[in-house]
């Protein structure tokens, strides 16, 4: 075990490595490129290359404007099925390892021969968080049996989980509010017609 | 230690001095920046490193839903809400005496509720030896997915039932989740409704009525009438006209 500590403190660090790595040669990139510039150029001033270009036209006003609220509405929407995402990640390793475990099954002898477990299925059941994988009772056809049922189980919850989310965006999607502008115009358009009529 | 072919035993110092000094460093700049959007921008290089100080411990799913949720997902709402806002008041704000020192009452306690339970703990005081640091073996998603689905294997080990029933997976909080989704979305919708922006038309929110004006005469058929220029150089129908009955 400990071992496998270390193991996964190399791993751990050789990940945080590359993700310094990268954002790290992005900087470097983009302050590179500044620097080269800065030499390259012709350094010539002028009031009017310090305006801002806006096709052509002076511009008005500042840029900081009011967005409409839709914007914000998408961005929530967005937020709801990232999360959703995040849940389904951890559900997507249990069924593909569940699933490899069953066809695994199928295969003879390809998980257990006798008492010792497979080395494949070993791995896959330490993967799946069981920290002394052995052989059950029933060997390899009780594996075989669980892993199915796990598969099962785990679909429908999932099922269950997304179907729940789905009536909802449905529903946002039947009533229209997912329609940029003609939900407006027909909310408006709605609003007028009994007055008019009146 | 090889990384990047130099076997150093400090790496994992190395990176977590770093990763820790850019988020302190960024929340400070959270802290004293009064520009919103530079917060903003602050706040994603704070959150970013903090992603890598999940990734360091070993819990690498958590750092990439860090990474995935709040610096991909609730950054682009807490921008969007700048861009919302983004009124003069909003744009450059003042931290008045009295607000910093509730905001150092209130942080400061939580922050001492933090420290005394991160030392409390005997796990988690910092290790002597550097080959000592507890990191997680396993990957952890794949368990967490076996939990949120209702079966927990960690508890497979466990020596009576009743602990092992006491550790029973969380198939009922992950149904909850989805219903909690559900309602943040149709709430969402809701408050997206157009009744609220032509509420917001009946004030004085002149833009949001030039682009309700806009809108709607864009489906239409144009009648010359309705654009007859006066001499004035303003559109016979206005759309700021607060009379008028669009």
């Amino acid at each position: 075990m400990v071992f496998a500590e270390a193991a996964a403190l190399e791993s751990s660090v050789s990940l945080v490595g590359y993700l310094a790595l990268f954002v790290g040669i992005g900087l470097v990139f983009v302050f590179v490129n500044l620097l080269v510039g800065r030499f390259l150029r012709p350094d010539n001033p002028h009031q009017e290359k310090g305006e801002i270009y806006e096709c052509g036209e002076p511009t008005i006003g500042s840029s900081y404007v009011q967005f409409d609220l839709r914007f914000y509405i998408v961005a929530l929407l967005f937020i709801i099925f990232d999360v959703e995402v995040a849940f389904f990640f951890p559900w997507a390793t249990v069924f593909g390892k569940s699933e490899q475990l069953a066809s695994l099954a199928d295969a003879e002898q390809a998980v257990a021969s006798g008492e010792v477990l497979t080395e494949d299925a070993q791995r896959l059941l330490l993967e799946m968080g069981v920290a002394e994988p052995t052989v059950p009772a029933g060997g390899e056809l009780a594996i075989a049996e669980s892993a199915k049922t796990l598969s099962l189980i785990t679909l429908i919850d999932i099922a269950v989980f997304f179907v729940v989310l789905m009536l909802g965006f449905f529903y946002v999607w039947k009533r229209g509010d997912l329609d940029w502008v003609k939900a407006v115009v027909n909310e408006r358009r709605r609003n007028r017609a009994p007055s008019a009529e009146a | 230690m090889d990384l990047l072919a130099v076997a150093w035993p400090y790496w994992h110092q190395f990176f977590f001095i770093i990763f820790a000094t850019i988020a302190i460093g960024f929340g400070f700049g959270v802290l004293l920046s009064k520009n919103v959007v530079r917060m903003a921008f602050y706040l994603v290089l704070s959150l970013g490193s903090t992603a890598g100080l999940f990734f360091l411990a070993g819990a690498e799913f958590v750092g990439a839903m860090q990474l995935m949720i709040y610096v991909g997902g609730t950054l682009v709402l807490l921008i969007f809400g700048v861009m919302l806002t983004a009124q003069k008041d909003f744009i450059n704000m003042d931290t008045h005496t009295q607000d910093w020192i509730l905001a150092t009452i209130v942080g400061g306690s939580l922050l001492m509720v933090l420290l005394f339970g991160a030392f409390g703990a005997e796990d988690w005081r910092t290790p002597q030896d550097i080959n000592d640091a507890h990191v997680s073996a396993t990957k952890e998603a794949t368990p967490l997915g076996l939990a949120l689905t209702g079966i927990r294997v960690d508890t497979l080990g466990e020596s009576t039932d009743a602990v092992a029933d006491g550790k029973s997976g969380y198939l009922m909080p992950f149904i909850i989740v989805s219903f909690h989704l559900l309602v943040v979305l149709i709430g969402a919708a809701y408050m997206a409704r157009t009744k609220k922006l032509s509420h917001a038309t009946d004030d004085k929110s002149s833009r949001a009525k030039l682009m309700l004006f806009k809108m709607e005469h864009e489906e239409e058929p144009l009648e010359e009438a309705k654009y007859v220029v006066t001499h004035k150089g303003k559109s016979a129908l206005n759309p700021l006209d607060p009379n008028d009955e669009n």
